[in-house]
């Protein structure tokens, strides 16, 4: 006979009572964990989405720079464009390296039921975005060509190959290359060269915006002061845009800890309760043992293990729950938050998942101190007496 | 034997021809004033080794106090309680646990098992605070109580005869010296009754063991090597006297 084996056979005496403790205890867990795991993964995803667009500095036309950023991520329209000569000037500007220009436009797609953006670049995308890698094909015949490159998703969902032909505003585009998958939004566009693109939807001359690559990160400061002294265009660091997007988070991250918090203390109190229970119903039992010779201390370590089962169960639980919903959590993620970056946004790791079953268990332990204590503390004179009617 | 930190082992010199247990003068008040009740009113009593002392008496006449006392459980109001010529005065609540833990057994009224062991889990309890219990050791005690075949069964399978002597076993799975039993008897039919009185009386006989066993049951003194019959907390009669 082991305390072990004494407390896992309490619990399973009390089976449905137990059983519901440890749910709880899953629930609150799995919370607890896919609110860490949507901190890390989406922070990340988001730093992973801006470093992938090669630039730190982005110019649009005037208007909010941080919803136009935040657009631009996700993918869609801007009604807003830089005229090229202007684009000229700020390219020549001695902070930047190197400059991307683009045009972005949105059409609806029918067989998706959603939009399709499509995007004409420039010569100079590639070399600023080196992860960009061509799965197959490469990059366009020429500056006017009416070709396209696919992002591998579209690629794969239209299931089109090399030298296929897809259709754009009605008109027949040339597949000339499928990039490698990306686990960003490029994954889903259709580009095409810039003056094809600016041709097709009748704005020659205009851009949507364009990425700026510093000689020196320190100076992007000095050089957004003076881009904001230029006329009819707006400008916004991408660490700014992060923040921004994060800020906007926050509120979100806020309820989902709220709620996190609410079934921890939901869990918690089950654990409480399940404990006072037993100490109230065992007072004979624990009385029998101190009557026996068992130390308070052995007493309190005894019913105390109780609770770490229930824990440790529940976390158990819980960790396996969280790591199965995942995929459910984050579509539905996806589907409410108005901006989620492409890539994985729960990011499950080892030291999140020690960090929170850690965290389960210490409060679980302490929600049962309490009620331990009092089993110990239990008089085997008192017991006894009232149980068998001494006296 | 196990010798409790303080206390002098019996066979110790010094301890011969003194009493095992022995109260001198002793008072117990219970309860608080105005409400106060003298439970034992000036006992004096001698446990011998090896002998059945079998305490009588009317509900409220004091046996279950005089028990508990010299069972280590509580301390008198007044006078002494002795182990081996040490008063339990001189031991603190953590030696008073380990004289329970090493020397003695207790059997309950309401038999007092932990519901959600086996009859053969009870059995191996004392193996939680003190020296295990082996399963071999457990099974033969089980058997001797004619349980052999209920080991696998918790309580609430067993009748009120079995779940008596499972308890019965139990307190002497620790091999204790003295084995004190409260009314063991008042919870069994009658027939239930005879079987655990003749089973205390060979257990008493096989083993030596010092048996104190409080009972309202005047008749059950036919069975003690001595009778001590309590009345409103004091000792009403002595038989031998």
């Amino acid at each position: 006979m082991t305390g072990w084996r004494l407390a896992f056979a309490n619990l399973r005496f009390h089976a449905t009572r137990s059983t519901l403790t440890v749910l709880a205890v899953a629930l609150a867990t799995a919370l607890t964990l896919s609110t860490l795991a949507f901190q890390r993964g989406y922070e990340r995803s988001l730093q992973r989405n801006i470093e992938t667009m090669g630039y730190q500095v982005l110019v649009t036309g005037k208007g909010c720079p941080h919803e136009a950023a935040t657009l631009i991520l996700r993918g869609g329209s801007i009604p807003m464009y830089i005229q090229s000569e202007m684009a000229e000037r700020i390219a020549s500007l001695p902070e930047v390296a190197a400059s991307t220009r683009f045009f972005m436009q949105a059409l609806p797609a029918p067989e998706t039921g959603a939009t399709q953006l499509h995007v004409g670049i420039d010569a100079e995308f590639l070399r600023l975005k080196p992860s960009v890698v061509f799965q197959e094909g490469g990059w366009f015949s020429s500056e006017t060509a009416e070709e396209v490159v696919l992002g591998y998703n579209v690629a794969e969902y239209r299931d089109v190959v090399i030298g296929d032909e897809l259709t754009v505003l009605g008109r027949p585009f040339v597949v000339r290359g499928v990039l490698d998958q990306l686990g960003t939004q490029d994954d889903g566009t259709i580009f095409l060269p810039l003056l094809t693109a600016q041709t097709i939807f009748d704005r020659l001359d205009q851009l949507t915006g364009m990425g700026l690559q510093l000689k020196d990160p320190e100076q992007a400061a000095t050089l957004v002061d003076r881009l904001h002294d230029l006329p009819s265009v707006q400008v916004v660091r991408l660490s700014q845009v992060q923040s921004a997007i994060l800020q906007v988070l926050a509120g979100v991250r806020t309820l989902l800890t709220a709620f996190g918090f609410l079934c921890l203390v939901v869990a918690l109190l089950g654990v409480l309760n399940v404990a006072l229970l037993s100490a109230a119903e065992r007072r004979e039992e624990m009385g029998v043992l101190r009557a026996m010779g068992c130390p308070a201390g052995t007493l309190f370590r005894l019913a105390w293990m109780e609770s770490l089962l229930l824990s440790l169960a529940g976390a158990g639980v819980g960790v396996l729950l969280s790591v199965l919903a995942r995929g459910a959590v984050e579509g539905f993620l996806r589907a409410s938050l108005s901006f989620v970056p492409a890539g994985p946004v729960l990011v499950f790791e080892p030291d999140l998942i020690l960090g929170g079953v850690l965290l389960v268990v210490v409060l679980c332990l302490l929600a049962g101190a309490w009620p331990a204590w009092r089993s110990s503390r239990v008089s085997p004179l008192r017991t006894i007496r009232g149980a068998a009617a001494w006296g | 034997m196990a010798v409790v930190a303080g206390l002098a082992a019996p066979d110790d010199p010094g301890s011969r021809g003194m009493g095992l247990i022995e109260l001198a003068a002793v008072e117990k008040e219970l309860g608080r004033a105005p409400h106060r009740v003298r439970a034992l009113d000036g006992i004096d009593l001698t446990v011998e080794e090896g002998e059945l002392l079998v305490v009588t008496g009317e509900s409220g006449s004091g046996k279950s106090t005089l028990l508990s006392l010299l069972g280590a459980l509580d301390r008198p109001s007044s006078g002494r309680v002795s182990w081996d010529g040490v008063s339990v005065d001189e031991l603190d609540d953590e030696a008073l646990t380990r004289l329970r833990r090493e020397r003695l057994g207790f059997v309950f009224q309401d038999f007092l098992l932990l519901r959600a062991l086996t009859a053969l889990e009870n059995l191996q309890l004392g193996g939680l605070f003190g020296p295990r219990v082996d399963e071999a050791a457990a099974r033969e005690l089980l058997d001797r109580v004619g349980l052999a075949e209920r080991g696998g069964h918790r309580p609430d399978a067993l009748s009120r005869g079995e779940m008596q002597r499972v308890a019965l076993a139990r307190a002497l799975a620790t091999e204790p010296e003295v084995l004190l039993a409260d009314e063991p008897t008042a919870n069994l039919d009658q027939r239930n009754a005879d079987a655990l009185w003749d089973l205390l009386r060979e257990l008493h006989r096989e083993r030596g063991l010092t048996m104190v066993v409080a009972t309202h049951d005047a008749t059950r003194s036919e069975a003690a090597d001595r009778t001590v019959r309590l009345h409103a907390g004091r000792i009403a009669d002595h038989e031998p006297s």
